[in-house]
């Protein structure tokens, strides 16, 4: 199913076409700022009142048959500030309906329990970040739209908020999701799209839409990959996948499930000819690759390798004089060492 | 001391008090909201009592209320006497002079009110009852306590709409500031003293109280 969504207003010309397939229950959106994401998100909502769309209703009326309801969180939803955080919650919770067991569950698996009795306006950032989200899971959405409702978490409460979110929307509810987390869309999208310049350029799942993107340097100011296999070993901070008979080691603290994902920049990805031990280099990891593409890069002067380890792809960004000394070749198997993540951001939306 | 007069004053800016709130109110939101063609002459029209002499006003209320004109008419066929020189005529007065002082700073308010409140109420399926008495009202009662403090102090103020419409009769129309100036004229300085004291400290607690609150971070209002 297509969905258009379709602004005219003054110079700013919005024109996406979303694929929303019954798989697709996560749909991750990326793009830079000023792409147009949050107009877009405003407009599924139905708060922009000259936008067109089309073929959204189909998919968002999906689940369980029930009626279409959409709810945006955003930086722009505020909390209720003459209402307590329980004040805000009862409120959303006895308009919809929702029973004093369920919003309890809700209150504890989004942690909100410490800040029922504060005022709205005593919040941090990553606490009113989640009173949003509990909020918005209590109005019952068939579609949940969350636009950056969580950059101001810190990375354990964001993984566990999003596992918590992931839950609650799990046979319920569609969730369309404005990131700039390439590791947090990996682990949790079916697919994402890259918007850029008011048009979606690209749709796929995760893993391969960051290698088609990483193709084209201004699609997110990042050029990485991710890397993903089942878990095969387990400590208290890092795990280990494999990928085939390659082993992997990342942190584990984003990684709740068997499978786990790492989003791994071209940036910090070194090369070498010769096996070296990886401490050598100061990277846990070491892959053997083969190289499957060099190219310059048009942005950074840089060169790209593209690099294959089984079915995975990954980049890496060398310096051309250090490349030149390299001397590879298209073909050639080499060393790839790079660390356990977690890798900076991209962009901040 | 002019007990009668500071009491029917005190009766006269309540009522009117009252009266404003509830015609100001749903006037400043539907202000807010509209953006017609003739949003400036309706804004206009409001303002006028700002700048306009308040003895042009209140002329204009005398002839309007004259058994002679419809209006007087009407009122007489409903309530079987004249209106002009009664305390309802006063009262009628100084709803429209203080009009401006009532609905500028809840149109002030109702326009700040966030817009992306009300989306999100709507958004989350928030009944609209629920949505005034949670959102809407808690937003606006800085603001509907500084358009009451100030109408109540316009009205304590009025003089000239008073003298056109009310005349001087004790106990129905004969206010503060009609009984000031009646003291004067009759070179009772003593009494003339008193009223004037009294209305000058009146007047001033209650701007003190007003600027008080937007000092502890109530809304924001300027003097007109």
């Amino acid at each position: 199913m297509a969905c258009h969504v379709n602004i005219e207003r003054g110079d700013f010309r919005l024109n996406v076409t979303l694929s929303l397939s019954e798989s697709v229950r996560w749909l991750g959106i990326v793009g830079p700022s000023g792409a147009g994401k949050s107009t877009l998100m405003r407009s599924l909502a139905g708060l922009e009142q000259s936008s067109q769309i089309t073929g959204f209703t189909d998919w968002a009326a999906s689940t369980d048959g029930k009626s279409i309801k959409t709810v945006l969180v955003s930086s722009q939803t505020p909390l209720f500030p003459a209402l307590s955080v329980s004040g805000n919650l009862a409120l959303v919770a006895s308009s919809n309906q929702v029973n004093s067991a369920e919003l309890r569950q809700i209150i504890q698996d989004f942690e909100c329990h410490s800040l029922l009795n504060k005022a709205v306006n005593a919040l941090s950032g990553g606490e009113a970040q989640r009173v949003a989200i509990a909020r918005a899971l209590l109005a019952r959405p068939s579609v949940l739209l969350l636009d950056e409702s969580t950059s101001a978490m810190d990375t354990q409460l964001r993984a566990r908020v999003l596992s918590a979110l992931q839950q609650h929307t799990q046979h319920t509810c569609k969730v369309i999701w404005v990131s700039h987390d390439w590791q947090d869309i990996a682990r949790y999208c079916d697919e994402v799209a890259v918007i850029q310049h008011g048009q979606q350029v690209l749709q796929d799942a995760p893993a391969a839409a960051l290698s088609r993107a990483g193709a084209d340097q201004t699609v997110n100011g990042l050029t990485g990959s991710i890397l993903q296999g089942p878990v095969v070993e387990k400590e208290a901070d890092f795990l280990v996948f494999s990928i085939g008979k390659h082993k992997v080691v990342t942190r584990a603290m984003e990684n709740p499930g068997d499978r786990a994902t790492l989003l791994v920049d071209a940036r910090h990805v070194l090369i070498s000819k010769v096996p070296l031990a990886p401490a050598q280099v100061g990277y846990v990891n070491r892959l053997q690759v083969s190289v499957t593409g060099i190219a310059t890069d048009q942005h950074s002067g840089l060169q790209q390798l593209t690099l294959q380890c089984e079915d995975q792809v990954l980049y890496s960004l060398l310096e051309v004089p250090a490349a030149r000394q390299l001397s590879i070749a298209t073909g050639e198997a080499v060393y790839a060492y790079f660390g356990a993540g977690t890798l900076p951001a991209s962009q901040s939306s | 001391m002019d007990i009668q007069a500071i009491w029917l004053t005190a009766k006269l800016a309540l009522v009117t008090t009252l009266i404003l709130m509830v015609v100001a109110v749903p006037m400043a939101w539907w202000l807010s909201r509209w953006q017609g063609a003739g949003k400036a002459l309706v804004q206009a029209i409001i303002a006028l009592p700002l700048v306009l002499p308040p003895t042009v006003l209140g002329f204009y209320l005398l002839i309007a209320f004259s058994p002679n004109n419809a209006f007087g008419q009407g009122w007489q066929a409903l309530f079987g006497s004249p209106l002009a020189f009664t305390f309802e005529a006063l009262v009628i007065g100084s709803v429209l002079y203080s009009l401006p002082f009532a609905v500028q700073p809840l149109h002030a308010g109702f326009s700040q009110l966030q817009p992306a409140l009300l989306e999100t109420a709507a958004m989350l399926n928030v009944p609209s009852t629920a949505r005034w008495r949670y959102i809407i009202l808690p937003a606006m009662l800085p603001h509907a306590l500084i358009a009451a403090g100030l109408s109540f102090a316009h009205t304590i103020g009025e003089f000239g709409v008073v003298l056109m419409i009310g005349g001087n009769i004790p106990g129905e129309t004969r206010v503060a500031s009609i009984a000031l100036f009646d003291h004067v004229e009759a070179l009772d300085y003593t009494q003339a003293h008193q009223l004037a004291a009294v209305l000058l400290v009146v007047s001033l607690l209650l701007l003190i109280a007003l600027y008080w609150r937007q000092g502890k971070g109530g809304a924001q209002w300027r003097a007109m």
